[in-house]
């Protein structure tokens, strides 16, 4: 392990130790706790929240078990009440689990796009899912170490390119349907852009905590304690100020988009081209009335469309803000059907 | 802002198709109880994280969005769209609010990613939701809720065994949870 990664385990440590001192716990007492529950040895991680520093008076103590040998499972996660706190623990094998961190190494060294496509898999693909993945390789072990984190550029890098590859296609929705003429809906995107622009930027720098909820206060810490104003750090900056600056009825933010999402992939290596529009195969649009179709999709279900103007094949963000209203209308409808997708790195 | 009553089709008594009405009512329960209560309490343990309240309620709006389009007997949206559908278009099966209702719920002052908004327009949405149910969720987050979760498992398996509806649709849930 790395000096940068011994120094993360003990500051993490440091998290775990405050927050459970708070629940009137200790490290060992969760995992006698555990082990208790559990019926056999095992490597004890203590996951989530605590270990980020973002742990609140509510928050779960969540716990991941690796077990050496025996039959290879993946248990389901079980609630356990101890000492007036709610505890969860799930339990994996080591030589599961290890089949999935060799997986994972592979996918960090994958193209970004191929690297988002496994990531999307993953659950399916894989036995141990990349909620679990994700508490294992951050996970702290009841001795203080974090046994995984060698693993933590691995599933960053993976972790960046899914968050990257979001941040660009929600900004590509928030253009499309602010040119579609919605008020709010180019908002809603907008905001969920600049969240996963900021988690991009995180992973960047090895931190990943895959829940939604804490991206905006990691960021905000982030930028107090010591990345804040270079590239594209600003940038991000920026659009989440005029996101509060714009208001439902304002002015137009696709120029902000466009921008700031080009900084964001110049930035993490992975520059924004052009995006292609297709449909999933399978996909039909079949004729209802003059001016309309029945749009069937390929995983069953349909929904009748205005026709409007065709989609573009392939467009940049840029032009994306080029469309017109009916042009942009028809195509944010097909996509929000999934009778399109967009494809960020075709 | 006086919230409606929830639930508005159900309790006007319209019939659906069981097969459909079960698998929706009972995937809308699980994540309800599930999902819904969890973000209740993080409302109620994040007084000193406003950035984290600032994303839940978000992502509140989104959950309503899902379960919404479930009892409508639609496919989900993608969660790309689910916040950018509900503050556009609003929400009816739930309960009936348009776009412009809902972002009151959220107390924005400044922007969607506003730490500055009061979250107890939507906690209170929530908690009406929970209320006004059709019978009482489980609630997992408490001792007693891992034997109301099993009960209600079991209660919905004999459900669909009595109509010949397979539940496995609630493993992937239960896996997510």
């Amino acid at each position: 392990m790395s000096g940068a990664l011994a120094e993360l385990a003990r500051t993490r440590l440091e998290a775990v130790e405050r927050f459970l001192e708070s629940r009137g716990l200790t490290i060992d007492a969760v995992g006698e706790a555990v082990v208790g529950a559990l019926g056999e040895p095992a490597t004890i991680l203590l996951t989530s929240s605590p270990v980020h520093g973002l742990a609140n008076a509510l928050s779960d103590i969540d716990t991941v078990c690796i077990v050496e040998g025996g039959e290879e499972v993946a248990g389901m996660a079980t609630q356990l009440f101890a000492a007036g706190n709610h505890l969860e623990y799930v339990h994996f094998t080591r030589a599961l689990l290890e089949r999935d961190l060799d997986h994972l190494e592979r996918v960090a060294a994958l193209a970004p796009a191929a690297a988002v496509a496994a990531y999307h898999g993953w659950n399916t693909a894989r036995t141990v899912r990349l909620k679990y993945l994700e508490r294992i390789v951050n996970g702290i072990a009841t001795d203080g170490t974090m046994p995984f984190a060698d693993h933590l550029p691995d599933l960053a890098t993976m972790w960046k390119w899914s968050s990257l590859e979001r941040a660009i296609r929600l900004a590509a929705l928030a253009i499309i349907a602010e040119r579609a003429g919605e008020s709010r809906g180019r908002l809603a995107y907008a905001a969920n852009s600049t969240l996963y622009a900021m988690d991009a930027v995180l992973c960047d720098r090895d931190s990943v905590c895959g829940n939604r909820k804490w991206f905006l206060l990691r960021w905000d810490r982030f930028c107090r304690t010591r990345h804040g104003g270079e590239p594209p750090v600003a940038a991000i900056e920026t659009a989440r100020t005029a996101l509060g600056r714009i208001p439902v009825e304002g002015a137009a933010l696709a120029g902000t988009m466009v921008e700031t999402v080009a900084e964001l992939g110049q930035a993490l290596g992975a520059p924004v081209g052009t995006l292609a529009c297709a449909p999933p195969a399978g996909t039909r649009e079949l004729a209802l009335l003059p001016g309309g179709s029945m749009v069937v999709l390929s995983g069953g279900g349909a929904v009748p469309t205005a026709d409007g103007s065709p989609a573009p094949a392939e467009a940049s963000l840029a032009e994306l803000a080029e469309l017109d209203a009916a042009a942009a209308a028809a195509l944010l409808r097909r996509l929000r059907a999934e009778a399109l997708r967009l494809e960020v790195w075709p | 802002m006086t919230l409606p009553r929830p639930y508005p089709r159900a309790w006007g008594g319209r019939a659906r198709d069981p097969v459909a009405v079960v698998e929706a009512w009972t995937t809308v329960a699980w994540l309800l109880a599930v999902e819904g209560r969890a973000y209740l309490e993080d409302i109620e343990g994040g007084g000193r994280q406003p950035q984290m309240l600032a994303v839940v309620k978000l992502r509140m709006l989104e959950l309503l969005a899902d379960l919404d389009a479930r009892l409508a007997g639609s496919c989900p949206p993608a969660e790309d769209h689910l916040l950018a559908l509900a503050l556009e278009y609003g929400v009816d099966e739930m309960i009936r609010l348009d776009g412009p209702q809902l972002l009151e719920c959220l107390d924005l002052r400044d922007g969607l990613l506003d730490e500055h908004g009061d979250p107890e327009g939507i906690r209170r949405l929530f908690q009406r939701l929970l209320d006004d149910f059709p019978g009482e969720l489980p609630n997992p987050l408490v001792p007693a809720g891992q034997g109301e979760v099993l009960a209600a498992m079991q209660t919905w398996s004999r459900l669909g065994a009595e109509l010949g509806i397979d539940i496995s649709h609630l493993r992937g849930f239960m896996e997510d949870a």
